[in-house]
């Protein structure tokens, strides 16, 4: 499914909290069909890039592009229109509704939900654990199950194209390894995939091309087997 | 004396059910966009004067004429979002609170100027009709709103609980960022809330101005009532002040029945005061 178009592409963007710059002319690039890993350790700025891919920040400066267009100064809905879903964290559902409306609300564009039977039980095959919890309220599920609730509702949306922000944060080893089989399906079914994750060595075994952000911004890029042999990352991120 | 506590007890949920719309669309507001509107009882004052005089000038019954008020109050709501929240609505509680606050002093002064700050009552001809059961009777106005209350509660549930935008306005409520990442416009959700929420105003207005007399500064008493009621239930628990609405509203028929009226208000600072020392999450907040 590889093709050498760049479905999403981030062009120097530089992004402020208030007055203080967290993100400093971040470039990076996606093309259709990879899997592409954006790491690095935590409070460097992973969650703020996809932040603000998915229009819930701005940026001051730079262009975020995706599917051809200028996407950074569209409203967050927009964006969601256009196949561009964003996976936040696992907390990041909604506790006092039922796992069921939640996985609706992944739905809520025209174009999801005219296909929401098929996805209902797409997601339901994927995490039968999910199906069996239908009624429950998001808030009383276990980390475990809100981590595997958030990507459902996200391949809710009909992605083309999905950023997960630590899909393995909180998650025992064996679901770790689960969540990975399952987004390799995803990118496997044509999506493009692109993971923020802090365990870099891990990560490095899963994707094929990686970008690491020290400190707002991007350190290091390339193959993954070139980075999992380049000194640095061996020595800030391999223990090595 | 057992007569009393039963006609105290009738008239406790009869009134209940009035407060408990006044008070559902503070709730809701405040629930979802996160806007203490202290313009709320205001806004529902202005439709008890449409309705007064849309009976006085062409005859239209405040029954057949709230169809008209609620749509014009949904409208208010919307453009009150748009034009006045919107602007603000990343700043700190308080300058939200202090503006609507202002927005209450504005709609009062409008309506005095035009109308003066004057008593008025809509007195329509069944007004005075009373259902007697044995020594207890019912007027019927007030079995009435009671119904048209509890109706447009249950719309409003089965509209917040099963359909779609309902859906969206509770994961509004729930979590904001969510809520974006998953294609909800909130800026919409917002604006429809506000629509909502003014036209449970509006058809409150109407009602309050056809049981009690009204006068364009008698807001400030109905929304240090209202407040009271959401504070007490959890402000944004639309189930809490529910609850609460039928507390207060029992509260009052019984002080209304052994002692005056006139210490309704104070009994429900007293409360408000209580509820904010003690327990400032209200009865059922979290």
């Amino acid at each position: 499914m590889h093709s050498e178009l760049r479905i999403l592409e981030v062009d120097k963007i530089n992004v402020f909290y208030e007055e203080l710059q967290v993100l400093w002319d971040v470039s990076f690039y996606v093309k259709e069909g990879e899997m592409v890993g954006l790491l690095g350790a935590n409070a460097m700025g992973k969650t703020t890039v996809l932040k603000t891919i998915s229009g819930l920040l701005k940026p001051k400066s730079g262009k975020i592009i995706f599917c051809g267009r200028r996407v950074d100064q569209l409203p967050p809905h927009k964006i969601v229109e256009s196949g561009l879903i964003h996976i936040p964290e696992g907390r990041q559902l909604f506790p006092n509704m039922t796992v069921l409306e939640n996985l609706e609300m992944g739905a809520y564009t025209k174009r999801a939900w005219e296909k929401i039977k098929d996805n209902m039980e797409f997601v339901f095959q994927l995490f039968p654990r999910l199906k069996e919890r239908k009624y429950q309220l998001a808030g009383t599920l276990s980390g475990g199950e809100q981590q595997m609730l958030a990507i459902a509702r996200g391949l809710m949306a009909c992605p083309k194209f999905i950023m997960l922000d630590e899909p393995s944060l909180g998650l025992a080893p064996k679901l770790v390894e689960q969540v990975y089989d399952t987004i390799n399906r995803i990118n496997d079914a044509g999506a493009t995939v692109l993971i923020v994750e802090q365990y870099v060595g891990y990560a490095l075994q899963v994707v094929k091309r990686a970008y690491i952000l020290e400190n707002g911004r991007i350190t290091l890029e390339g193959k993954s087997e070139e980075l999992l042999h380049n000194d640095h990352v061996k020595k800030a991120y391999l223990g090595l | 004396m057992l007569t009393l506590i039963l006609q105290a007890l009738i008239n406790g949920v009869l009134l209940g059910g009035v407060f408990a719309l006044l008070s559902s669309g503070l709730s809701l507001y405040f629930g979802v966009a996160r806007v203490a509107n202290s313009a709320h009882a205001a806004f529902a004052i202005l439709a008890s004067h449409l309705a007064f005089w849309l009976y006085t000038l062409w005859g239209i019954d405040p029954l057949v004429s709230v169809l008209a008020v609620v749509p014009i109050l949904f409208i208010t709501g919307v453009i009150y979002q748009r034009i006045l929240i919107i602007p603000v609505i990343q700043q700190p509680p308080l300058t939200k609170l202090a503006l609507t606050f202002f927005v209450a002093i504005g709609v009062e002064n409008a309506m005095i100027l035009c109308w003066k700050n004057i008593y008025r009552s809509i007195a329509v001809p069944y007004s005075m009709v009373s259902i007697s059961l044995g020594e207890i009777s019912i007027p019927l106005i007030r079995l009435v709103t009671f119904l048209i209350s509890i109706i447009t509660l249950i719309l409003l549930m089965v509209i917040i609980k099963y359909t779609k935008v309902g859906k969206a306005i509770r994961a509004t409520a729930d979590n904001r960022e969510a809520a974006q990442i998953c294609g909800i416009n909130i800026n919409y959700i917002y604006m429809l809330t506000a629509g909502i929420s003014f036209s449970l105003a509006g058809i409150g207005g109407v009602i309050l101005g056809l049981l009690f007399a009204f006068y364009p500064a008698v807001h400030v008493f109905w929304i240090g009532k209202l407040y009271t009621i959401v504070i007490l239930g959890g402000i944004a628990s639309i189930g809490g002040s529910f609850i609460a609405a039928f507390i207060i509203g029992f509260l009052d028929a019984f002080i209304g029945t052994f002692t005056s009226i006139m210490w309704s208000s104070i009994v429900s600072w007293v409360i408000l005061l209580l509820t904010l020392l003690l327990r400032r999450g209200g009865l059922f907040g979290r």
